[in-house]
């Protein structure tokens, strides 16, 4: 029973907003309806009443969520996003610098790329650090836990579409690459295509973007 | 909004009882630090205690004990910690602070100011 406890809270959670103070309280609400039930069993009741008098004793949630969600992101950590990524940025545009400087002043080119790569690598950790410690705050699922059960099954759906008709358009994309490269034997410029690829892509996104 | 639910075993039936848990819906805050004031303490625990000295006819629903409590907490009422219990999931504890002390003291002396002058209002002889 105990255990069904701790699922029923899950269930209650699964539309909460994904913060430190959402999963506090959690286990917080778990906590005090589990030394509820114990009570309650203790006292003489039976399990399968002492778990409805605990589940029933919650009360209206949601005014609970409103709450958390008004809690903003912590505008430290927003700055330390926001540093992290500049950081790794800036670190992509100078890695190709130590080729250059290879190639001018002479060293051996390997020297450079190596180097090159050592930056790159830096920024890709600073990278994957900045998304594993930043809190998963989704801030557009505002107000109510329906209109965010909506927001994400439309997002769902659209994302379906979306993947869709950008698996049958990079796969003519592809045929047409092929077709233009052994046909006019334009090897040298017909990569192009996959840029050209890559707007339709961006222009379809938009467009359905619009359209909702 | 925040709700009370009582119990009826009232006689008197549940017009009265409404009257007296919206009374008491007011003073939620205050019935929370109370309790911190003797010792500190849990959600389940401080609505016990409400529930044992209103002889079972008043708890507070887990949702309204809450937001009282991140209420209290964001205004520096109150602080939390978490218990170390070994068994079964961790509880979190309240504690008042020194501000929180004060704002007890205030609500109280106006509870009581309110309360004679209620007493002297309605008195009929």
């Amino acid at each position: 029973m105990i255990q069904q406890i701790r699922i029923y809270v899950n269930e209650l959670f699964a539309d909460a907003p994904q913060t430190k103070k959402a999963a506090e309280l959690k286990e917080e609400v778990c906590s005090n309806l589990i030394d509820k039930y114990v009570d309650l069993t203790g006292r003489g009741m039976s399990e399968e009443e002492a778990y409805k008098a605990a589940i029933a004793s919650i009360g209206d949630i949601d005014e609970l969520f409103k709450m958390l969600e008004q809690e903003d992101e912590d505008p430290a950590s927003r700055r330390k996003n926001a540093l992290l990524v500049s950081i790794a940025v800036m670190l992509y545009i100078i890695s190709v610098v130590p080729l250059f400087i290879a190639n001018t002043v002479g060293y051996d080119e390997e020297l450079g790329l190596v180097a090159m790569l050592a930056i790159c690598a830096v920024a890709t950790g600073l990278l994957v650090f900045n998304y594993m410690t930043r809190p998963k705050y989704r801030r557009l699922d505002d107000t109510m836990v329906e209109e965010f059960k909506e927001w994400k099954q439309q997002r769902k759906k659209d994302n379906g579409t979306f993947g869709a008709i950008s698996g049958a358009l990079w796969t003519i994309i592809v045929a047409i690459y092929f077709l233009i490269s052994f046909g006019f034997g334009i090897w040298h410029v017909s990569w192009i295509v996959f840029l050209i690829g890559i707007a339709i892509q961006q222009i379809i996104r938009a467009v359905m973007q619009l359209n909702r | 909004m925040i709700t009370i639910y009582n119990r009826i075993h009232d006689t008197f039936g549940g017009e009265m009882m409404s009257i007296a848990s919206d009374m008491i819906r007011g003073h939620t805050d205050t019935i929370i630090l109370a309790h911190l004031m003797r010792n500190d303490s849990y959600g389940y625990e401080i609505n016990k205690a409400i529930q044992t000295s209103t002889e079972g006819k008043y708890e507070l629903k887990e949702a309204t004990l809450y937001t009282a409590f991140r209420r209290l907490e964001q205004a520096g009422y109150i602080v939390s910690y978490w218990g170390d219990e070994t068994t079964g999931a961790r509880r979190r504890y309240y504690s008042i602070t020194d501000l929180g002390r004060a704002f007890y003291e205030k609500n109280r002396a106006e509870w009581d100011e309110i309360r004679n002058m209620i007493d002297r209002l309605i008195e009929a002889d």
